[in-house]
């Protein structure tokens, strides 16, 4: 299941609700109302290890070091109930956070900063 | 011919509800059956009762249907499977929504496969009297005719072959190997009549699906249905590409449950007295997806 030629990733990235302040962390990214911790990611221009985006091949497989998530429908083969619940291994297609922070890590690779969106649209205003 | 096509893929989906969904509106199957537990689905251009039974569960593989000619072929089919050593599950007519007599068996892959000679005709969408060549009204999504093969993960790749064609009577077209000289595949594709492959088997863990197809006719209908996921948010995993393999026409995206669905368009004929086309393993990203030539792992690992 894990792709070769990657390793456990330890980058950590903050998903917070809109209006929160978080200071002096890095990596936070600010979610819209129900949306999963990848979709998040993927809009502010980041990517992040994942495939099916369903729940069901377990690539986005995410540790919670810090807040809760609930998640949309996923097999249990990617996601076990134990896994969840004693390990707080999650999978970032299906988890909403229903705390106002929580703080992620991916099981299987990195979350990478693709073009920063700020930047891009700057550019764009130039033109 | 032993085994005319194959005629069902028994699909565990984690929410009936949202399978159906995608499986009628974006896939374009017609539900022809349904039970508290299961749904039965088929393309507008098949005749039979199903191809597809959904059932709640894990996601992945709970059995394919071959269908074969006649009675007296299962017979031989299943000598022959017990003969290579598979335990044998008889099942009777009703057993299975609208499927007759037939047999159940582990293969060396620990899939499930099931064979019959019968099963309740419905009939297509056209008819089979002066048709029109595509159904007037009714079409949804991609609108697929009919289910075209499935792929398989495998530890013994050769286990798994050596079952298909010598109980099945299956013919290999193409295969990746490490080597040339070396014919112990990684991949092998099979056929039991003209398609460029019924089955396909990749090495990995037994027991896994890797995709099932729904054939289209044209590159364009590839494109059409590309256009359809794109409108309904449905993943997409791979493509609109070409396969080196087959030469077919491809997209690859998601159902509900993370089950991997492919359209597929073209390949060529194939025929028993076919010799084999052989990949090596250094040239897999180009046989797979001919034009990005690179191998994806996520590709060949993410299943279900």
């Amino acid at each position: 299941m894990i792709p070769q030629g990657s390793s456990p990733g330890d980058r950590r990235v903050i998903i917070a609700a809109p209006g929160e302040l978080v200071s002096g962390e890095r990596n936070v990214l600010i979610r819209r109302h129900d949306e999963v911790v990848l979709d998040t990611l993927l809009r502010l221009g980041w990517t992040a290890p994942y495939v099916c985006r369903r729940g069901g091949c377990g690539v986005c497989l995410i540790r919670l070091h810090r807040g809760e998530v609930r998640h949309g429908p996923h097999t249990e083969r990617a996601l076990s109930r134990r896994a969840e619940t004693e390990e707080r291994l999650g999978l970032a297609c299906r988890a909403i956070p229903v705390t106002s922070v929580v703080e992620i890590g991916f099981c299987r690779g990195d979350a990478e900063r693709q073009t920063p969106v700020s930047d891009f649209t700057r550019s764009k205003a130039r033109e | 011919m032993t085994v005319l096509r194959l005629g069902y893929v028994h699909l565990a989906v984690t929410e009936l509800a949202s399978a159906h969904d995608h499986y009628t509106d974006v896939v374009g199957l017609a539900k022809s059956a349904e039970t508290p537990d299961q749904l039965y689905l088929k393309g507008w251009d098949e005749w039979d009762h199903h191809s597809l039974v959904l059932e709640r569960g894990d996601g992945g593989l709970l059995a394919m249907g071959w269908k074969v000619r006649d009675d007296d072929t299962l017979a031989k089919v299943e000598k022959a499977a017990q003969q290579f050593g598979a335990t044998v599950q008889r099942l009777s007519d009703g057993e299975r929504t609208a499927v007759g007599d037939g047999f159940r068996c582990v293969l060396p892959s620990g899939h499930v496969a099931e064979f019959y000679s019968e099963i309740e005709t419905v009939g297509t969408a056209v008819g089979n009297l002066n048709p029109d060549p595509w159904p007037r009204t009714g079409l949804r999504g991609v609108g697929a005719p009919r289910l075209a093969h499935l792929a398989l993960a495998a530890d013994d790749v050769a286990g798994l072959e050596r079952f298909m064609v010598e109980v099945c009577g299956f013919h290999v077209t193409e295969r990746v190997v490490a080597d040339p000289d070396n014919p112990d595949p990684i991949v092998s594709f099979m056929s039991c009549g003209e398609q460029a492959h019924d089955i396909a088997v990749q090495k990995g863990e037994n027991g896994r699906l890797h995709h099932i197809a729904y054939q289209v006719e044209s590159w364009n209908d590839v494109l059409h249905a590309a256009d359809v996921l794109s409108m309904n948010d449905v993943p997409i995993d791979i493509g609109p590409t070409r396969h080196g393999m087959t030469r077919g026409e491809t997209v690859y995206f998601f159902d509900p449950t993370g089950n991997r669905n492919e359209v597929f368009a073209g390949g060529y004929r194939s025929a028993p007295d076919m010799p084999c086309i052989t990949w090596t393993v250094d040239q897999l990203g180009r046989a797979i997806f001919y034009h990005d030539r690179k191998i994806s792992q996520n590709f060949l690992t993410a299943m279900t």
